[in-house]
């Protein structure tokens, strides 16, 4: 898949949060909570989304201005096995995963919002499998 | 001896104690502050013990009883207090003894003017409480804001001056306990939207008003409106204690006790 | 229908708070339930509801869990010998004199330590190991970060907690699960994932000498085989010593299916006394 190809993904994903998902992705998954830059880095390419209240406002391919707020950052093989298990505390454990996602951002953001970047990461694998 | 069972009340499984005291004396109620549980009233249990049968339970999503459907709290002042009316119910409690604390203080006048009781005690307590802000509210279930370390000041200066360090600590681990969309439920929803006063002559039962005099967030000025209120109450005592504050039955349950005690003794003479 | 009732018992100066479902005494033994990281005593209440009419079955909420009381200065209990003491204080305090200890997850590490250490009738171990050994990785930071006023851990703890679900537990047991992580206490689930995540006790465990059930929901993937594997390997004294798998069952497996690990414990005990 290109980049361009991977970028509409995550419109597609886009609509999804904003959408069908939303109920959901706000209330049960914290979503309401989050405004800021969510980044996921795939081979590395970034590729950031801008929230506002859990409302997906934007996304683009590159780094947020202001640096990374939070996200996950792996290569193809990694992107690969956690759209395969959809297992976010799995893919993101440094105790059960030989080769876990890396966190962007600092410790504290990535634990305050938990909830929201592991489901924004399995409507990602929906997005961009089903 | 305080023990515990469980009860279903409207579907929900409620976690209720008793003392075992003597329920031919008469039966004590109590409710109790926003977010707590009934161990709040273990002091006075064991103090009355060879008095009157002592009953706490946990509200839905406190303490040990399990929560609404989709885990979920009660938020109204309606609805919280009549479920509390279901409970008496279910349990067959008849002719109570109401005493509150705080939320609780607020629900005993609530409940006299619904449901037969024998008097009400009300402790922290007021008919008439907007006194959350939205910001609050809003951070006492979120993310980013752990209510067990966000609420620790505001309750620390809520403790009595005369109070033991025992009593203080489990009234700051009551804190470090908090459930935090339970806490917004009882503290946003119920507390802050509670207003009964246009009811407040239905109360004919004896009611006592206690406030504690190191708290900040009861004035005297606040308790006259309600006092004045309490125009039909049969036998109306106001009492302000020294060395205490807003926890009342746990900062000095003896205290508490012996003042309720007398209280219904003077009442009921 | 069990009569599940409670009460409190001093148990080393701590206002300890334990239930029972008042069932018979059986000749096998009492079993003795110790609950999962930063939870409490209901989490028996489907197998305390199992056994009403076969065994007598007593959970109590650890120090600073629960109705229990904290430890002095507001705190839970931090290691392994401490836990085994408090444990085995309790048992005695009750007058317990054939204790079958069960437990999940951290307690389902720490019944190897009191197999190990006391003298039990019996243990269950459910989705324990005898080893974990992850406060030095990162790891440690998420821990840490259960006792921050930044972080609500009834909040960031939610997915990691709806992962260990298994696929076929029934939506009463999903959210009770879920309703246990709203509940949670920071520093006290710190305290225990601490102790949990530097755990082991693999050198002695030639030492159980008891009948030993090990339980996996297979559906936990926070609690592989190899752990299993370790403790069979060093379990070389046990006189009976089963492992068993359950399919579609995570980590909370007796709040999830009772009814299998009720038949699991009973079977396995029929069969230890034979």
């Amino acid at each position: 898949m290109t980049n361009e190809e991977k970028l509409q993904k995550f419109k597609a994903l886009q609509e999804l949060i904003n959408g069908p998902e939303a109920d959901e992705f706000l209330n049960y998954w914290d979503g309401r909570f989050f405004t800021g830059d969510m980044t996921f880095i795939m081979d590395n390419v970034p590729f950031n989304m801008f929230f506002y209240k859990g409302k997906m406002i934007d996304v683009f391919i590159g780094q947020p201005s202001n640096g990374y707020n939070v996200g996950i950052s792996g290569d193809a093989e990694q992107w690969n096995a956690f759209f395969e298990h959809r297992n976010f505390q799995l893919a993101t454990s440094v105790k059960h995963c030989d080769r876990p996602f890396t966190n962007l951002g600092s410790a504290l953001a990535n634990r305050q919002n938990n909830a929201v970047i592991a489901q924004v990461a399995r409507l990602t694998a929906k997005a961009f499998c089903d | 001896m305080i023990t515990s069972r469980y009860v279903s009340v409207n579907g929900v499984t409620i976690f209720v104690e008793t003392n075992n005291g003597p329920r031919e004396e008469g039966v004590m109620c109590c409710f109790g502050s926003a977010g707590r549980e009934t161990r709040q009233f273990h002091g006075m249990m064991d103090a009355l013990e060879d008095k009157l049968e002592v009953i706490a339970f946990d509200m839905p999503g406190h303490g040990k009883s399990w929560p609404l459907e989709g885990l979920k709290c009660l938020d109204t002042p309606t609805s919280y207090c009549e479920f509390i009316i279901d409970v008496f119910k279910e349990l067959n409690i008849e002719n109570p003894i109401c005493i509150g604390c705080a939320l609780g203080g607020n629900v005993c006048f609530y409940l006299a003017q619904h449901y037969p009781v024998r008097a009400i005690v009300s402790m922290a307590g007021t008919d008439y409480s907007p006194f959350v802000s939205q910001a609050v509210i809003d951070n006492l279930d979120h993310p980013y804001a752990s209510v067990q370390h966000t609420h620790i000041d505001f309750t620390d200066s809520l403790i009595g001056s005369n109070v033991s360090k025992e009593n203080r600590d489990f009234i700051l681990w009551g804190v470090m306990t908090e459930i935090g969309r339970v806490k917004r439920a009882d503290y946003g929803g119920v507390y802050n939207g509670f207003d009964v006063r246009e009811d407040m002559k239905k109360i004919t039962c004896p009611a006592l008003v206690i406030r504690g005099a190191d708290d900040w967030s009861e004035s005297e000025e606040m308790h006259k409106p309600v006092l004045e209120r309490l125009s039909n109450s049969s036998h109306l005592e106001y009492q302000v204690l020294p060395g205490i504050s807003h926890y009342n039955p746990q900062e000095d349950p003896e205290l508490i006790s012996n003042v309720i005690l007398k209280f219904l003794k003077d009442a009921e003479a | 229908m069990a009569n599940i009732t409670g009460t409190y018992i001093d148990v080393k100066g701590i206002k300890t708070y334990y239930e029972t479902n008042n069932g018979p005494k059986n000749p096998h033994g009492t079993l003795v339930c110790l609950h999962t990281a930063g939870r409490e005593g209901r989490q028996y209440h489907g197998l305390m509801e199992y056994f009403a009419d076969k065994y007598t079955v007593v959970a109590f909420d650890m120090p600073a869990h629960g109705k229990s009381w904290p430890l002095p200065g507001l705190t839970g209990i931090k290691t392994k010998e401490e836990y085994g003491e408090f444990t085995w204080a309790f048992i005695q305090a009750l007058g317990i004199e054939d204790p079958i200890v069960v437990g999940c997850s951290v307690a389902g590490n720490m019944v190897y330590y009191l197999a190990e250490n006391y003298p039990v009738r019996a243990m269950v171990s459910m989705q324990g190991s005898p080893q974990i050994l992850a406060m030095q990785t990162s790891y440690g930071t998420t821990v840490d970060l259960l006792d921050n006023p930044y972080v609500s851990c009834q909040h960031s703890h939610w997915d990691f907690s709806e992962s260990l679900i298994g696929r076929y537990a029934p939506k009463e047991a999903h959210d009770h699960i879920m309703w246990g992580v709203c509940q949670e206490i920071g520093r006290t689930k710190k305290c225990d994932l601490s102790l949990y995540n530097n755990y082991d006790v693999t050198g002695d465990l030639d030492k159980i000498t008891c009948p030993s059930l090990l339980i996996r929901g297979t559906d936990d993937w926070n609690v592989p085989d190899h752990y299993y594997e370790t403790a069979i390997k060093g379990m070389v004294n046990c006189p009976k010593l089963e492992w068993k798998k359950v399919e579609g069952y995570g980590h909370f497996i007796a709040v999830e299916a009772p009814e299998i690990v009720g038949e699991l414990i009973d079977n396995f005990l029929n069969e230890a006394n034979a």
